[in-house]
C-alpha cells in the first residue's frame, strides 16, 4: 500500500491536569491513514482512544485536558498550530466526526433538517433553499425513506438507528476528506449495528474517503478496517495490517482481546478475560502499563517500558520482541 | 394548544375560590373590626352596632360569604368599608400600577441575570464569574426595602440623578419610566441575582451534553454554540424561575411601594388590611392571584414552544 497519506500523527501527548496529577491519555502515538484507508482504533474504556480522535479535531476541553506535544498532519498541513478559527473551517467540513450515542448527540430541540442546514451553511456559500434541498439529498443517501417529511422531524420522533443516520448524513454533508468515528454502534441494537457499519462502508466507497473508527469491538474492526491500533491505558500497544493481527496477534495483550471473543465451539466453558483492570497511570509511571496484568511478563517489564518494535509489517510495544530483531 | 389554554383557565375558577376562602378565613382571624375603626375610637356602642348592620357584620359568616361571592361572580367586587367607593374601580388604578412595577423589573431581572449568567457560564471560574455569583449571593440575601433606601440614598439624594417617589401611573412615557426605574431595579436585583445563578448552572449543565459537541465538531462558532445550542436547551430552568420569581415580585411590590411611595396594589393592601377593609383586601388578594396563575399558564405555554418534546393533551 503505497498510497498518499491523508492524515499523519507523530508522537501526539494529550495530558490531562486535574487535582490528582497529570493524566497522559494519549501518551506518544503515532499513525498514519491514506487515502481511502480505514484504520481502527480498539481498546477499553479509557485507553485513550475518544482522546486521540478529538485531539485531531481539536475538541479536547481545556481545562483539564492538553495536547502537549506532538504534531498532526492533514493533507500536509498542521493542524495544532492552526488557529481556531481556521480549525473550525476544517471540522465538519474536510473532518466529519460521529460519536457513540445517537440519542444525545443530537440536538433535542432543533429538527434534524436545521442541524444538517446548520453545517452546510457554515462551510459551502449556498442559500437555505439550496442547503434544505442538499440536506434532502443527504437523509436519502443514508437511507431515511421518505426524507422530505423527515426532514422536519425533531430528534426524539426517530429511532436510534435513524438518528446515527442522521448523524452521519450530517458529518458527511460537506463531503470530507476524512470521517472519525467515535464508537458508531456502540449504543445500538445488533442487527442496527450491521446497518450502521455497511451504510460507512457504503458511504466511504463512494465519496472515496478514509475512515478512522473506535471502537472496543473487536467483530466490527474484522469488518470494517484496514489497519488497526491496540490501544492500552494511553499507549500503542501494537499497530498493523488488519488481517496480520487477527491472524497473528503479537503483543500479550492482543491475544487476550481476540481470546476473549465467545465463540459458539465453546459449549460449557468460562468466557476467557484478561484479569485485571486498567492502571492509574502517572507521568512518572514506570514499565510497561500493561505488565501487571501480562501472561507473558518478565522482571524487567516492571522497571522499563518497552519501545515499539517493528516485527515484519508490524510494530509492537513489549520485550519479547527485543531480541528477535 | 387552545384546548389546553382554556382547559387551563376553567381550572381558574376552584383556584380562585379557595384563594378566597382562604383570604375570608384570615381576615375572621386577625382581632378587631371593621366597623370599630370606621366608627372612629369616641365612638357609642350603639353607634358601632348601626354600622356593623349597615355592613352586614352581623349575618353569620358564611351568609357574608356567599353574598359577596354572587357579587363577585356578577363582576361586583363591593364597595371600600373605608371610603365607599367600588373595589373594582380603586383596583383598577393601582393594578396598572404594580404590574407595570412588577413587569419592569422582572425585564431588567431577565435581562441582567441572563446576560451574566451566559458571561460567568462560558467564561466559569474566570474573575467575571466569581463576581457575579459574589454580587448575586448579595442579591439574594439583601432585603429589597434595604436596597431600595440605599438606591434612595445614592442615586436620589446625593447624586440626584433619579427622583426617589412621584410615578405618574404612566410607564410608557419618559417620566414614568425615570420614576420607576429605581422601584424596579431595587425589586428586580434579588430576581436578576436568582435567574443568573440558574442560567450558569443550567448552561454549565448543558455544555458538556453530547450534542454540544457536535455542534463545535460541525465546526459551530462557539458563540453561537453557546447562545443557539446550549441557551435554548437551558431556558426550561430558567423560564420556571422567571415565572415562581414574578410572584414574589407581585408580593415584593407591596415593600417597595412603600419605600417609593407609588400608589399600587401592595400599599392598597396594607391600607385596607389596617382598617380592616374586607372587601378591598378580598378583591386585591383575588388580583394577584388571578395574575399569579395567569402567568403560570404563560410558563407552561413557553415550555411547550421552546421543547418540542413538551405536548399538552
Amino acid at each position: 500500500m503505497n498510497r498518499e497519506i491523508l492524515l499523519e500523527v507523530n508522537d501526539l501527548k494529550t495530558y490531562f491536569y486535574t487535582v490528582d496529577g497529570v493524566v497522559p491519555a494519549v501518551d506518544g502515538v503515532s499513525f498514519t491513514i491514506s487515502k481511502g484507508e480505514t484504520l481502527g482504533i480498539v481498546g477499553e474504556s479509557g485507553s485513550g482512544k475518544s482522546v486521540t480522535a478529538r485531539s485531531i479535531m481539536r475538541l479536547i476541553p481545556n481545562p483539564p485536558g492538553k495536547i502537549v506535544s506532538g504534531s498532526i498532519k492533514f493533507k500536509d498541513e498542521e493542524l495544532l498550530t492552526k488557529k481556531d478559527s481556521e480549525m473550525r473551517m476544517i471540522r465538519g467540513s474536510k473532518i466529519g466526526m460521529i460519536f457513540q450515542d445517537p440519542m444525545t448527540s443530537l440536538n433535542p430541540l432543533f429538527t434534524v433538517g436545521d442541524q444538517i442546514i446548520e453545517a452546510l451553511c457554515i462551510h459551502q456559500n449556498i442559500d437555505k433553499k439550496e442547503a434544505k434541498e442538499k440536506a434532502i439529498e443527504a437523509l436519502r443517501m443514508v437511507g431515511i425513506p421518505s426524507p422530505e417529511k423527515r426532514i422536519n422531524n425533531y430528534p426524539h420522533q426517530m429511532s436510534g438507528g435513524m438518528r446515527q443516520r442522521v448523524m452521519i448524513a450530517m458529518a458527511l454533508v460537506c463531503s470530507p476528506d476524512l470521517l472519525i468515528a467515535d464508537e458508531p454502534t456502540t449504543a445500538l441494537d445488533v442487527t442496527i449495528q450491521a446497518q450502521i457499519l455497511d451504510l460507512i462502508k457504503d458511504m466511504k466507497n463512494m465519496l472515496n474517503m478514509s475512515v478512522m473508527i473506535i471502537t472496543h469491538d473487536l467483530g466490527v474492526v474484522a469488518d470494517i478496517a484496514d489497519s488497526v491500533i491496540v490501544m492500552y491505558a494511553g499507549k500503542m500497544m501494537e499497530y498493523g495490517r488488519a488481517f496480520d493481527m487477527f491472524s497473528n496477534p503479537l503483543h500479550p495483550y492482543t491475544k487476550g482481546l481476540l481470546d476473549s471473543i465467545p465463540t459458539l465451539s465453546m459449549e460449557g466453558d468460562r468466557l476467557k478475560s484478561i484479569e485485571g483492570s486498567l492502571p492509574n497511570v502517572t507521568l512518572d509511571y514506570k514499565g510497561c502499563r500493561f505488565a501487571d496484568r501480562c501472561s507473558e511478563r518478565c522482571e524487567k517489564c516492571f522497571v522499563e517500558e518497552p519501545p515499539l518494535i517493528k516485527v515484519n509489517d508490524s510494530y509492537v510495544r513489549c520485550h519479547k520482541y527485543l531480541n528477535r530483531r | 394548544m387552545v384546548k389546553y389554554i382554556f382547559k387551563r383557565l376553567i381550572q381558574l375558577i376552584p383556584v380562585l375560590i379557595g384563594v378566597s376562602i382562604a383570604v375570608f378565613l384570615m381576615i375572621y382571624l386577625i382581632p378587631g373590626n371593621a366597623a370599630e375603626i370606621i366608627a372612629g375610637p369616641t365612638a357609642t356602642k350603639e353607634e358601632i352596632q348601626n354600622i356593623t348592620v349597615k355592613l352586614g357584620l352581623d349575618k353569620p359568616a358564611y351568609i357574608q360569604y356567599l353574598k359577596y361571592m354572587s357579587g363577585v361572580l356578577k363582576g361586583d367586587l363591593g364597595y371600600s368599608f373605608q371610603t365607599g367607593q367600588a373595589v373594582s374601580k380603586a383596583i383598577a388604578v393601582r393594578y396598572v400600577n404594580t404590574l407595570s412595577l412588577a413587569i419592569f423589573s422582572a425585564l431588567i431581572s431577565i435581562i441582567l441575570g441572563v446576560t451574566t449568567g451566559i458571561i460567568a457560564a462560558a467564561k466559569r471560574n474566570s474573575w467575571f464569574d466569581r463576581l457575579c455569583m459574589g454580587i448575586s449571593t448579595f442579591g439574594i440575601s439583601a432585603p429589597s426595602f434595604w436596597i431600595g433606601l440605599l438606591l434612595i440614598v445614592v442615586f436620589g439624594v446625593k447624586l440626584k440623578l433619579l427622583p426617589i417617589s412621584g410615578f405618574n401611573g404612566k410607564i410608557w412615557t419618559a417620566d414614568g419610566f425615570i420614576h420607576l426605574l429605581m422601584p424596579a431595579i431595587t425589586l428586580g436585583f434579588g430576581s436578576s441575582a436568582m435567574i443568573s445563578r440558574m442560567t450558569r448552572s443550567s448552561l454549565l449543565e448543558i455544555i458538556h451534553q453530547d450534542y454540544i459537541q457536535t455542534a463545535r465538531a460541525k465546526g459551530v462558532k462557539e458563540k453561537i454554540v453557546i447562545l443557539k445550542h446550549a441557551l435554548k436547551n437551558a431556558l426550561i430552568p430558567i423560564i420556571t424561575i422567571v415565572g415562581i420569581n414574578f410572584g414574589g415580585l407581585l408580593g415584593g411590590a407591596v415593600v417597595v411601594e412603600s419605600v417609593f411611595a407609588i400608589n399600587g396594589i401592595g400599599r392598597l393592601m396594607v391600607q385596607a388590611i389596617s382598617a380592616r377593609d374586607f372587601p378591598m383586601i378580598q378583591g386585591s388578594v383575588l388580583m394577584v392571584a388571578f395574575t399569579f396563575v395567569i402567568i403560570n399558564l404563560i410558563v407552561d405555554i413557553l415550555y411547550a414552544a421552546i421543547d418540542p418534546r413538551i405536548q399538552y393533551n
